[in-house]
C-alpha cells in the first residue's frame, strides 16, 4: 500500500509542477501590481523587486482625490442594474423561446445568435448618436442600457438552452394547479435556473465590472466615471503613471476578489450544476 | 426568510436604479448656469493644473468649466464625437486645427489676441484661406533629445552634429562607450512614424533640398521608389550597425523615456516634452536638445514644429460668447505661460516667455549654438501628406526593423506608397 502511494506520487510529480506553474502564471501579475503600487515613479528597479522602503503615497493620493469612492459607487450601480435587468429580461424572453418552438421563435433565436456575432465597437457611432439623441451621454443609465443590450443575447442563449433541459411536465403540473404563465415562470421555472444564473452572474458580472470600451465614450463627465475609466486617467499621450495606476487597480479589484473568495463555493457549485444540467 | 431575501434584492435593485437616474440627470444644477464642456488630452498632474486654471476662470467670470479627459483615447473619442455631431464646446486640436477639425471650429480671426499669435506658430495654424481656428497657447518643437552625460562619457560634442554622417559618427562613439545610441519605443507606431517625420524633410522638402519634392507630395506625383528609399536605407543601415535598442519593436515609449532619463541611451528622437517626462523619472537627468541634422554638408540643420496646446471652439456650440470669454482668459500672458510650461512647451503668443524653464532654456541654447545653420519647418505629415498617413508612416517604417537584412526597405517603400496612393485617391 505504501509502495503504491509512493509510486502514485512519482508518476504525478508533473501534475504538481504544472499546478505550481499555473498558480505562478496567475499570481505573478497580481504580485507585480502590488509591488508597483508601493514603488515611487523614480524607482527603476525590476518589476519583480520588492522595494526596500515603505511608500504608501500612491494609495494616499487616490483617497485624497476622493474619486475612487464615486467610481466604486458608479461601477456598483452599473453592475447591479445590468445584471438585474439581464437576468429578469433574459429569463422572461427565454421561457417562451424554449417552450414554444415555432418557426417564428426559431427565427428570433437565430437573430439573437446573430447579434452575438456583431463586434460591439463596430456599431459605436450609431449607438453613440442614438444616445446623444435621447440625452444618454454622461449618464449611467446610458451605459446600463447599452450593456444590457449587448449582454442579453448571451443570457437568452444560456437560459433558453437551460430551460430546454427542464421537463415540460413541470409547467403542465403548475398549470393544472392553477398557475398562469407568469406564475409558472416565477414560481416553478426561475428557481430551477439558479445554476445558469450563477454562470450569467460570473460571466457578465466580471465583464461589466471591468467594462471600458463603451464606458469611455458614454461616460465622459468625471462624476460618472467607473473604476476602469478612473484608472485610465493615469495614462495620457503626455505621460503615464504606472505606479498610481497600479495602486488604483489594486483597490479596484479588491471587491471582486473578496466577493469571489467569499462566494467561491456557490460559484463552483453553480457552475458544476450548470454543466451537469446542460 | 426567502421573502425577506427577495425584498432585500428588490430594494437594492430599485435603489441602484434610482441612483443611476439621479446621477445621470444631474439634479441640483441650475438651468441658468452655463457650464462649458472642454475636452483635453491631459491627465494626472497636468490635468490638475488645468483644472486649477479653469477654477480661477469660473471664479472670475461665473462661467463653469467641465474638463473631459479621455486620456490616451482622446483621439478616438474625438473622432466618434465628430462622426456623431456631438462635440464639446472647446477642445484641444493636437496638431489638426486646420485639417481634421477646421470644418467643426469657429474662426478666431476677429479675437482680440489674434495679432498676438507668435510668428513661429502662425503659419502652422493658418489655413490656405488665411483663417485661424484655435488659440495657440504653445508650440511643440520636434527635435532630438539627448543625454549630456552620455555624450560626455562618449566624447561627443553636441554642436558638432550637423549632418547625418556626423550623427552616425557620434553613434559609433556612443556604441563604443557601451550605451544604446538611439532608443525607440516602437511598441506604438507613433515613435517609428516620428523617425520618418523628423528625417524626411531634410531629404525631401526643406528649402535647401536641391530636388525639392514638396509640390510632388502635394499633387500626388511623388516617386516613393526614388526618393523614399534613401531614407529607409539610412534607417536600415542604423539597424544593421546596432544603433537602435535591440527590442525596438516591442519597447514602450516609457522605456525610451526611462532609458534617456537614466543615461542608458544617448538619443530619443521626439518632441521637447520628452525632457519633462524623463525628469519625472530622474529629476537630476542632464538632458539637452539638438537640431535635426541635414543629409548633406551643404544643407542646414532644422527644427520641425507644430501645434502644442491649442484650443478651438465648436462652431455649433450654444455658448459662443462664453467660449470666447474663456479663450480670452486663456490668452492672458500669465495663463498662457502657465499652460505652456506645464507640459514643457514654448508659449505660442508674442511677448509671453518661459525662459526660466528647463526645456525652454535648453531649446534657446540649441538655437544659439546652431544660429547660422538652423531652419524652422512645420510638421512634415501635416503639411505634405494626406490626412491619416501618420499610422501608415509608422507601420511602413516597422517593415525595416522587422527585416533589416532582407526586403525591409522595399516593403517599407511599397507599404507607404500604397497607403499614400489610396489616401490621395479618396
Amino acid at each position: 500500500m505504501k509502495k503504491k502511494r509512493n509510486y502514485m506520487h512519482k508518476s504525478n510529480w508533473w501534475k504538481y509542477l504544472l499546478a505550481v506553474v499555473i498558480v505562478i502564471f496567475h499570481v505573478l501579475p497580481l504580485y507585480v501590481l502590488v509591488v508597483m503600487a508601493f514603488k515611487t515613479k523614480t524607482d527603476m528597479s525590476s518589476l519583480l523587486t520588492i522595494p526596500n522602503y515603505f511608500y504608501p503615497d500612491n494609495f494616499i493620493k487616490i483617497f485624497k482625490k476622493g474619486e475612487i469612492l464615486n467610481a466604486f459607487k458608479n461601477t456598483a450601480i452599473v453592475t447591479v442594474c445590468v445584471l438585474f435587468l439581464e437576468i429578469v429580461a433574459g429569463g422572461l424572453a427565454s421561457y417562451p423561446l424554449a417552450r414554444n418552438k415555432s418557426k417564428w421563435n426559431q427565427f428570433i433565436s437565430s437573430v439573437f445568435m446573430g447579434i452575438m456575432m456583431i463586434p460591439s465597437l463596430s456599431i459605436l457611432v450609431g449607438v453613440y448618436s442614438l444616445l446623444v439623441s435621447i440625452h444618454g451621454i454622461s449618464t449611467l443609465w446610458g451605459l446600463i442600457l447599452v450593456s444590457v443590450a449587448f449582454g442579453l443575447p448571451m443570457t437568452i442563449y444560456l437560459y433558453t438552452n437551460f430551460i430546454n433541459a427542464i421537463p415540460e411536465s413541470l409547467d403542465e403540473a403548475s398549470a393544472i394547479d392553477g398557475c398562469n404563465v407568469f406564475q409558472s415562470f416565477f414560481k416553478i421555472i426561475l428557481p430551477q435556473l439558479k445554476p445558469v444564473t450563477v454562470t450569467v452572474l460570473i460571466l457578465n458580472g466580471v465583464g461589466i465590472w471591468n467594462e471600458y470600451a463603451y464606458g469611455l465614450y458614454i461616460l465622459q463627465k468625471p462624476k460618472t466615471y467607473t473604476l476602469t475609466l478612473m484608472i485610465s486617467q493615469y495614462f495620457s499621450t503626455g505621460g503615464k503613471d504606472f505606479n498610481g495606476a497600479a495602486a488604483a487597480a489594486c483597490i479596484a479589484i479588491m471587491p471582486i476578489v473578496i466577493a469571489y473568495i467569499c462566494l467561491q463555493k456557490y460559484f463552483i457549485q453553480g457552475t458544476i450544476d450548470s454543466a451537469v444540467k446542460g | 426568510m426567502k421573502k425577506t431575501g427577495k425584498k432585500c434584492v428588490s430594494i437594492v435593485a430599485c435603489t441602484a436604479m434610482a441612483m443611476a437616474v439621479l446621477t445621470g440627470t444631474g439634479i441640483g444644477a441650475s438651468a441658468d448656469d452655463v457650464t462649458l464642456e472642454v475636452e483635453t488630452s491631459w491627465t494626472g498632474e497636468q490635468l490638475d493644473a488645468l483644472q486649477s486654471i479653469m477654477d480661477d476662470f469660473t471664479e472670475e467670470s461665473g462661467i463653469g468649466v467641465e474638463l473631459i479627459a479621455p486620456g490616451e483615447d482622446y483621439e478616438n473619442v474625438m473622432k466618434t464625437r465628430m462622426a456623431s455631431g456631438d462635440l464639446p464646446d472647446l477642445w484641444e486640436t493636437h496638431g489638426w486645427s486646420t485639417t481634421r477639425y477646421a470644418e467643426y471650429l469657429s474662426t478666431v480671426n476677429d479675437m482680440e489676441w489674434f495679432d498676438q499669435i507668435s510668428d513661429a506658430i502662425k503659419g502652422t495654424v493658418t489655413d490656405k484661406d488665411g483663417n485661424v481656428y484655435v488659440l495657440p497657447l504653445s508650440l511643440d518643437p520636434a527635435s532630438i533629445c539627448y543625454n549630456k552625460d552620455v555624450f560626455e562619457a562618449a566624447g561627443v560634442e553636441p554642436g558638432s552634429i550637423r549632418t547625418w554622417a556626423d550623427f552616425e559618427a557620434a553613434c559609433d562613439k556612443i556604441l563604443a562607450a557601451e550605451k544604446v545610441p538611439v532608443y525607440v519605443g516602437g511598441k506604438t507606431v507613433d515613435n517609428t512614424a516620428n523617425l520618418m517625420e523628423v528625417i524626411a524633410p531634410g531629404f525631401l522638402t526643406n528649402s535647401d533640398v536641391a530636388e525639392n519634392q514638396g509640390d510632388a507630395l502635394l499633387d500626388g506625383t511623388f516617386d516613393f521608389d526614388t526618393y523614399w528609399t534613401p531614407i529607409a536605407e539610412m534607417l536600415q543601415g542604423w539597424m544593421q550597425k546596432g544603433y537602435f535598442n535591440q527590442d525596438i519593436l516591442t519597447a514602450s515609449n516609457d522605456s525610451a523615456i526611462q532609458a534617456l532619463a537614466m543615461g542608458e541611451c544617448a538619443f530619443v528622437i521626439s518632441g521637447n516634452h520628452t525632457i519633462v517626462q524623463a525628469q519625472e523619472y530622474n529629476p537630476d537627468a542632464n538632458l539637452g536638445i539638438m537640431a535635426i541634422p541635414s543629409p548633406s554638408e551643404e544643407g542646414s540643420s532644422y527644427v520641425s514644429s507644430g501645434e502644442g496646446t491649442c484650443y478651438g471652439m465648436w462652431k455649433d456650440s450654444e455658448h459662443q460668447e462664453e467660449c470666447k470669454t474663456l479663450l480670452n482668459y486663456l490668452a492672458q500672458p500669465d495663463v498662457c505661460k502657465q499652460i505652456a510650461t506645464v507640459n514643457g512647451k514654448i508659449p505660442g503668443l508674442k511677448g509671453v516667455t518661459n525662459e526660466d524653464e528647463y526645456v525652454t532654456k535648453e531649446f534657446n541654447e540649441m538655437q544659439e549654438l546652431y544660429k547660422d545653420d538652423l531652419i524652422s519647418i512645420q510638421y512634415f505629415d501635416r503639411q505634405y501628406l494626406p490626412s491619416g498617413m501618420w499610422n501608415d508612416m509608422g507601420v511602413s517604417t516597422n517593415e525595416i526593423f522587422m527585416d533589416p537584412d532582407g526586403d525591409g526597405v522595399s516593403k517599407c517603400v511599397e507599404s507607404i506608397k500604397t497607403a499614400y496612393t489610396e489616401k490621395m485617391n479618396q
